[in-house]
C-alpha cells in the first residue's frame, strides 16, 4: 500500500491500466475500502439475513422490502457486490504486502539492530496474515462442502463429498445434564466409513468434532424422534416423525396432524403446556388435527397410549428416542486461514510491542 | 453480598470521579491523594467482587454479559491505575471513572445469578477469548477518554515527555492488537464449536467493523493523512463501535453470541 502523492503529476505517459493499478494499490483506496466494507456490513447486522422475500415486504413495507431484496441486503455477505469489495481489498492488500516485504529487505540490508529488524518484520507479517485469511475465505466460499444430517441412534447416513462417498454411523448418543436440568453436554459415538472400511471413530461432543483428512463432523444439536401408529378402516401404518413436524393425513394435504413432544410435561402458571426440563421425566405428546386449517381434534398421549379421533382414525404413541444432529464440513480454505492467523499472531507483537519507530507519525 | 459490594465499589468510584472534577479547578495535593486512594480502594473491592463471584461459580467469570461487564470495569480500572502511576495523568479520571461507573451500573441491571455453562461455552478458548476482549475493550475505553480530553482541550501534564496524541495512539495500537487476538481466538473456537471459523454472526460482524475503524485510525496515523483532531474523532467512533458490539448486539440483535 503505497501513498502516491504525485499521482496527478505523473499521469502523463501512464496508461489507464497502469493508473488503475496504482489506484488499486493506493492507501487512500485501502482506507476507502475499509469505510465502504464497514458500512456495507451494517445492513447485514440490522436486517435479518436469508429470509423469504415476502418477509421483508411484510416487515418493512412494499417499497423498502423490495429495495432490500433488489440491493441484496437480505443476503449481504453472499452478494456479488460484497464479494467484489472484498476482492478489491484483497488486491490492495496483496500489493501492500509485496511493497512491505520489499521495504523490509531494504531496511534489513541497511543492517539495523536485531530488535529493529524484528520490528520491521511485524508489518509484512500482519499483511501476509491478512492476505492468507482473505485467500482462505475465498477458497472456502467456492470450494467448501457443508451438510447437516440427523441420524436416528443407532443408525447411519450416506454423504457424498466431491466424488467420494462416505457413511456416518452413529452407534450411541448420550446427554449429560446440569443440576438445574439444562444440558451440560451431548455426545455421539461416531464412525466415518468408506467402502466398508472404518476410517475414523470418535465420541464427539460440542467443541470436540471428529476430524479426518480435512473432513470434520460436528455435534450440532439433538432432538426427539416419535414413533406413531395410525389405524383407520382396519389398515395400520407405523410412522416415525420428528418433534414439531406436521403430518399430512390425506393426499390433498388439507388434513394436518401437528405434533409436539414434551419430555417433562407440566403446565405453567397460565395453564399452558411446557417442558420443565429436557429430560424425559414425564413424556407426553400433544397433537392437533386440523381440517382445512380448522382444528378438529386435540389431545395428549403418554407413551403406549392411543386415542380415537372423530372419523375413525386411531393414533397410538408407540415410543420416542433421540436423534443426533451432525454438521459435516470440508473446507479447503481453513489451513490457509489458520496459517494467516499464525502470521498475524506473530506480526502483531513484533510490530507493536518490539521497540522500533513505533508511534511516530508518517512511518 | 455481591450486590452490596458492587454498590460500595460504585460509591468509591463516584467519590474518586468527583474529586477528579474538583481537581480541574482547584489543584490540591491532599485532594489528589484522596482521589487516588478512593480509586485504589474501589479497585480492591472490585477484585473482591470478582474473586467472590468466581468462588461461587467454581470457574473464572466471563460467560455472561454481567460477568463480562465486571471484567470490563476491572480492565478499565487497571488501565487507569497504570496511566495514573506511569504518566501521572489523574485528570483522565474525569472521563475514565464515569465510564467505569456506567459499566458497573449496567452490570447491576443484569442478574448476578450464576448460570451453568452451556455446551458451546465449555472450551479452553473461552478464557483466552474473554481475557483478550477484556484487555482490548478496556484499553479502547481509556483511549476514548483521552481522545475526549484532546477534543475538549482539557489541560494536561504528562510525565515521560509523552503527548496526549501519542498516548491515544499507544492505547489504540494496543487495543487493536488485542482486538485482533479476539477475532483470532474467536475464529479458532468457532471452527471447533460451530463448524465455521467465520459465520457473519452479528457480533462477529460488529467486531469486524470495530477492527476496521481502528485499522483506519492506525493507517491514518502512520501516513499522516489526517490531523490529530480527526484521529481523536475516529478514536471516539471506534469506542462507540466497541460499545455497540458489546451491549447493542447482545441486547438488540439475536445471534449466536447472545449470552445475557
Amino acid at each position: 500500500m503505497t501513498d502516491h502523492k504525485g499521482e496527478t503529476n505523473s499521469r502523463t505517459g501512464l496508461g489507464w491500466a497502469s493508473l488503475l493499478g496504482r489506484l488499486l494499490t493506493s492507501i487512500r483506496v485501502a482506507l476507502l475500502l475499509f469505510t465502504i466494507i464497514a458500512l456495507a456490513c451494517l445492513p447485514g447486522i440490522f436486517i435479518p439475513q436469508g429470509e423469504d422475500p415476502s418477509f421483508y415486504v411484510h416487515n418493512y413495507g412494499g417499497l423498502a422490502g423490495s429495495l432490500i431484496t433488489a440491493l441484496d441486503f437480505d443476503r449481504v455477505f453472499d452478494s456479488t457486490w460484497f464479494f467484489v469489495l472484498c476482492l478489491l481489498l484483497f488486491i490492495n492488500l496483496l500489493a501492500c504486502t509485496i511493497w512491505r516485504w520489499q521495504n523490509f529487505y531494504r531496511c534489513v540490508s541497511k543492517q539495523p539492530s536485531f530488535m529493529a529488524g524484528l520490528h520491521f518484520l511485524g508489518s509484512p507479517f500482519i499483511h501476509t496474515g491478512l492476505v492468507l485469511v482473505l485467500l482462505g475465505s475465498f477458497i472456502g466460499a467456492f470450494y467448501s462442502f457443508e451438510q447437516y444430517c440427523e441420524i436416528d441412534v443407532p443408525g447411519h447416513q450416506a454423504i457424498t463429498i466431491g466424488k467420494q462417498r462416505y457413511e456416518l454411523q452413529a452407534e450411541g448418543f448420550k446427554i449429560e445434564y446440569h443440576t438445574d436440568g439444562s444440558p451440560s453436554q451431548y455426545y455421539t459415538d461416531l464412525k466415518l466409513i468408506k467402502g466398508g472400511k472404518n476410517l475414523s471413530g470418535k465420541t464427539i461432543s460440542v467443541n470436540n468434532p471428529l476430524s479426518y483428512q480435512g473432513i470434520k463432523v460436528y455435534q450440532f444439536n439433538y432432538g426427539w424422534l416419535l414413533d406413531l401408529t395410525l389405524e383407520k378402516d382396519g389398515q395400520s401404518r407405523t410412522i416415525q416423525v420428528k418433534d414439531g413436524d406436521q403430518l399430512a393425513l390425506n393426499e390433498e394435504g388439507s388434513e394436518i396432524l401437528q405434533l409436539r413432544f414434551y419430555p417433562d410435561w407440566a403446565r405453567d402458571e397460565k395453564g399452558r403446556p411446557i417442558s420443565r426440563t429436557p429430560q424425559p421425566n414425564n413424556p407426553q405428546l400433544a397433537f392437533l388435527r386440523t381440517s382445512g386449517g380448522i382444528p378438529v381434534d386435540i389431545g395428549m398421549l403418554k407413551p403406549q397410549e392411543s386415542s380415537g379421533l372423530a372419523d375413525g382414525l386411531k393414533i397410538t404413541f408407540s415410543g420416542y428416542r433421540n436423534f443426533t444432529g451432525l454438521h459435516v464440513k470440508k473446507d479447503p480454505g481453513v489451513p490457509l486461514v489458520f496459517a494467516g492467523f499464525v502470521f498475524l499472531g506473530c506480526g502483531i507483537p513484533l510490530h507493536y510491542l518490539v521497540s522500533g519507530q513505533r508511534g511516530k507519525k508518517g512511518e | 453480598m455481591e450486590e452490596n459490594l458492587i454498590l460500595i465499589t460504585f460509591g468509591f468510584y463516584l467519590v474518586a470521579a468527583l474529586i477528579c472534577v474538583l481537581l480541574l479547578w482547584h489543584k490540591q495535593h491532599t485532594l489528589e491523594k484522596i482521589g487516588i486512594l478512593c480509586t485504589i480502594i474501589a479497585f480492591i473491592l472490585l477484585n473482591t467482587v470478582l474473586v467472590y463471584h468466581s468462588l461461587l461459580a467454581g470457574r473464572l467469570p466471563g460467560s455472561s454479559l454481567y460477568e463480562f461487564l465486571l471484567l470490563f470495569a476491572w480492565g478499565m480500572s487497571a488501565t487507569y491505575l497504570f496511566i495514573l502511576i506511569k504518566y501521572k495523568l489523574q485528570s483522565s479520571g474525569v472521563f475514565i471513572l464515569p465510564l467505569i461507573i456506567a459499566v458497573l451500573g449496567c452490570a447491576a441491571l443484569f442478574s448476578s445469578k450464576i448460570q451453568p455453562l452451556m455446551p458451546a461455552l465449555q472450551s479452553p478458548w473461552l478464557k483466552f477469548h474473554v481475557s483478550v476482549a477484556m484487555i482490548g475493550y478496556s484499553v479502547f475505553a481509556v483511549s476514548f477518554a483521552l481522545a475526549l480530553m484532546y477534543l475538549l482541550k482539557v489541560p494536561v501534564s504528562i510525565s515521560h515527555h509523552k503527548s496526549l496524541d501519542e498516548l491515544i495512539y499507544g492505547c489504540n495500537a494496543l487495543g487493536f492488537s488485542f482486538l485482533t487476538f479476539v477475532l483470532i481466538t474467536g475464529a479458532i473456537w468457532a471452527e471447533e464449536a460451530w463448524g465455521t471459523w467465520w459465520g457473519w454472526d452479528p457480533k462477529e460482524t460488529a467486531s469486524l467493523i470495530t477492527w476496521l475503524v481502528y485499522g483506519f485510525y492506525l493507517h491514518l496515523r502512520h501516513t499522516s493523512l489526517w490531523s490529530n483532531k480527526r484521529g481523536a474523532i475516529i478514536t471516539c467512533l471506534g469506542f462507540f463501535a466497541v460499545i455497540f458490539t458489546l451491549m447493542g448486539i447482545s441486547l438488540l440483535v439475536p445471534g449466536l453470541h447472545s449470552y445475557t
